[in-house]
């Protein structure tokens, strides 16, 4: 110390020296100072590169070398337009970052027809009570895919499927691939108000159900009970948007996400997602969540069998008891589950081949006890947000990580897909260095229903730089590739949380929680549980005994049960900053607690 | 006996939640939701030995009447046993 670098370098170089100081930080940082407001000057001082450590120093010199150099080749260019790789790195971040050049195969729903000709009697679905085979499964979704096609659905009409987790509800899928439409998964449990936003948004004008749940807040119903079912029946031209799958929205309106068909089939040629004939597959996540894709299709189009979990939450003994009593061998567990039954009931893994698991931090410390109790389980981190279609990375880990590993690395690339990891100017950086996960390749939905604005900005089309012309999906999520190319997840850029997961966005909360009677203001926040896993908190302004339970019931009349938060906290008034804005630190430290 | 059954279901919720449990306590009110009560459900199975379905634990929200079904649960078992 003091490294310096002199004239225009330097000046890079203190851009890039702010937060702790550290390389990666500081080039983030650089690109952050764009797009457009920071340019180089003309004028060369110097600057000492004091308080950065001398061997980032070291390895920021050359770099910021390049990246003034580049700066001054075109002045007029925002500083955040610049690249940040050399060719040699960029060779290597290519190859690290996948394949999306998969040929357009088979929809998962025609590989299903395929192996109901190829192995007619297998066992294709089962649950308590029921089985059926390839060849009857076929026949019971061509007989309600008839139905729909003589009620005036056609390709891309969107059909709504109003079902607990069953048999019927799972031919039902099956059979609006059939017929063409886009499918629109809802919860029974779902209130009313929710579901009519689910239907209003795709103009649902048709609901299927079993005959025994509530009716549609919207449109028609039909059974799929006592439905005839149709010999052979032929598929009609798959088009382009298979189904589409809510997420939270931070307006306090879901956002439905148009998801492909080409999408879903990419996963079924995945290597890593390896069922086949043989496998049994656990059925356990709600239709609702994109996991449903992996589990249903990724089992038919494969050949092998789906078992369904009862509707309902099971506990941890109904789970285990299910999972090895099923003889399953394939299943996909949120990470919270996963941690608790890896904890209570591990010997429920005894059976099983691949586990994966995510949608959350997975923590080392589970994953490192079932494979030492099961060396023969292999264990897949996998990770994906709802717009590249359920999964874009998969880890597997068949040994246990290293004691003391931080983190379960999300692992690589799924068929099909591509990965980039880059600055707030959307070019890579170099590799090793944190930035935003973009995804791009055959997994990327057609975009958000009803929304260009949001479809727009979540799924740029870089018009300059290495990503040029390629359609991506930013999916908010901080990543950095690893030595070895794998990637690992560092968290998110935003405020948006995941809780059992599912997305979860604060301030749709929030909106819920201010048209509830009596409230004067309201906070929502993400809090620590005492087991250490993560729940909403709704902090709300107020008066009155009976205030907590009421909005408690009022938000489960309008919200799914996974936005309903979990703790309610009645203040006086919410503690506000000096700018007036809910300050919610003081929240979190606890300074208001209930009276 | 069903004291015991009570006090031991009382620190089981006191544990999960994180907070003191009387018997207008709710279970989500007080910070519980579906992967705190599977974990409540699982202990109170390792502890009494007493099956409790999830369904149950969002039909009883209240300490009071969720400890009561525990209660003549643990009754009904001990006798049937």
């Amino acid at each position: 110390m003091p490294s310096s670098v002199t004239g225009d370098a330097a000046r890079a170089a203190r851009l890039c020296r702010t937060a702790d100081g550290t390389l990666t930080e500081g080039l983030l940082h650089t690109a952050a100072e764009g797009p457009s407001a920071v340019r180089l000057p003309d004028g060369a001082a110097e600057f000492a590169l004091d308080g950065v450590p001398e061997d980032i120093a070291a390895a920021l010199a050359p770099r910021a070398d390049r990246f003034a150099a580049a700066a001054l080749a075109e002045p007029g260019r925002p500083l955040g337009d610049l690249d940040l790789t050399d060719e040699s790195e960029w060779k290597l971040l290519e190859a690290w970052s996948g394949e999306d050049t998969a040929p357009a195969g088979e929809p998962a729903h025609r590989m299903f027809a395929d192996w109901a000709r190829r192995q007619p009697d297998a066992i294709a679905l089962s649950a308590p009570g029921t089985t059926l085979t390839y060849r009857e499964l076929l026949e019971y979704a061509g007989g309600i895919a008839r139905e729909l096609t003589a009620r005036g659905i056609g390709p891309e009409d969107a059909v709504g499927l109003l079902f607990e987790r069953g048999p019927e509800a799972v031919a039902a899928t099956v059979a609006v691939a059939l017929a063409g439409a886009t499918a629109v998964p809802l919860d029974p449990n779902y209130p009313a108000e929710r579901l009519r936003l689910m239907l209003e948004g795709p103009g649902v004008t048709l609901t299927l159900t079993d005959g025994e749940g509530p009716e549609p807040p919207l449109g028609a119903a039909l059974s799929v009970r006592g439905i005839t079912p149709v010999a052979d029946p032929l598929p009609a031209p798959a088009p382009d948007v298979a189904t589409v799958m809510y997420t939270s929205g931070s307006t306090g309106r879901p956002k439905g996400v148009r998801l492909t068909h080409r999408g879903i089939a990419r996963l079924t040629r995945d290597a890593c997602i390896d069922f086949g004939p043989g496998d049994t597959v656990l059925h356990l996540a709600p239709a609702t969540f994109d996991a449903a894709l992996l589990e249903v299709w990724c089992t038919l189009a494969r050949g092998a069998r789906l078992e369904i979990a009862p509707p309902g939450p099971q506990t941890l003994t109904e789970l285990a008891d299910l999972i090895a009593g099923r003889g399953v061998t394939a299943l996909w567990l949120t990470a919270g589950l996963f941690h608790q039954l890896a904890e209570h009931r591990p010997d429920a893994f005894a059976g099983v081949r691949k586990l994966f698991t995510g949608g959350d931090v997975v923590s080392p410390h589970h994953v490192a006890a079932v494979l030492t109790r099961h060396p023969a389980l292999t264990v897949v981190n996998g990770y994906g947000p709802t717009e590249n279609t359920t999964f874009t990375c998969c880890g597997p880990l068949s040994e246990p990580p290293p004691p003391g590993a931080a983190t379960v690395p999300i692992g690589t690339p799924v068929h099909g897909t591509r990965v980039y990891v880059v600055d707030p100017g959307g070019h890579p950086v170099p590799p090793g260095v944190p930035g935003e996960l973009w995804a791009a390749g055959e997994g990327l939905a057609a975009g958000y229903l009803g929304r260009p604005d949001l479809t727009a900005r979540a799924f740029p089309v870089p018009g300059t730089g290495r990503l040029r012309g390629v359609r991506c999906y930013r999916t908010g999520d901080l990543a950095r590739f690893r030595p070895d190319g794998a990637l690992e997840f560092l968290g998110r850029e935003d405020g948006q949380v995941k809780i059992n997961g599912h997305r979860v966005e604060p301030g749709e909360i929030e909106q819920a929680v201010l048209a509830q009677p009596g409230v004067r203001g309201a906070c929502v926040l993400v809090e620590s549980d005492p087991l250490g896993g993560k729940r909403l908190a709704a902090y709300i302004e107020g008066d009155g005994q009976g205030l907590a339970k009421a909005v408690r019931a009022g938000l489960r009349a309008v919200l799914p049960g996974y936005l309903v938060p979990a703790r309610y906290i009645v203040i006086d008034s919410l503690p506000l900053t000096a700018n007036g804005k809910t300050d919610r630190n003081r929240l979190r430290a606890g300074e208001s607690e209930p009276r | 006996m069903s004291t015991s059954v009570r006090e031991t279901t009382a620190r089981i919720w006191s544990e999960v939640l994180g907070t003191a449990i009387d018997e207008e306590s709710d279970f989500f009110l007080l910070g519980g939701h579906s992967l705190l009560a599977t974990q409540m459900v699982a202990r109170l199975e390792a502890a009494l030995g007493v099956k409790v379905t999830m369904r149950e634990v969002l039909e009883y929200p209240e300490f009071g009447e969720f400890a009561d079904l525990v209660a003549e649960r643990a009754d009904t078992d001990r006798t049937t046993a």
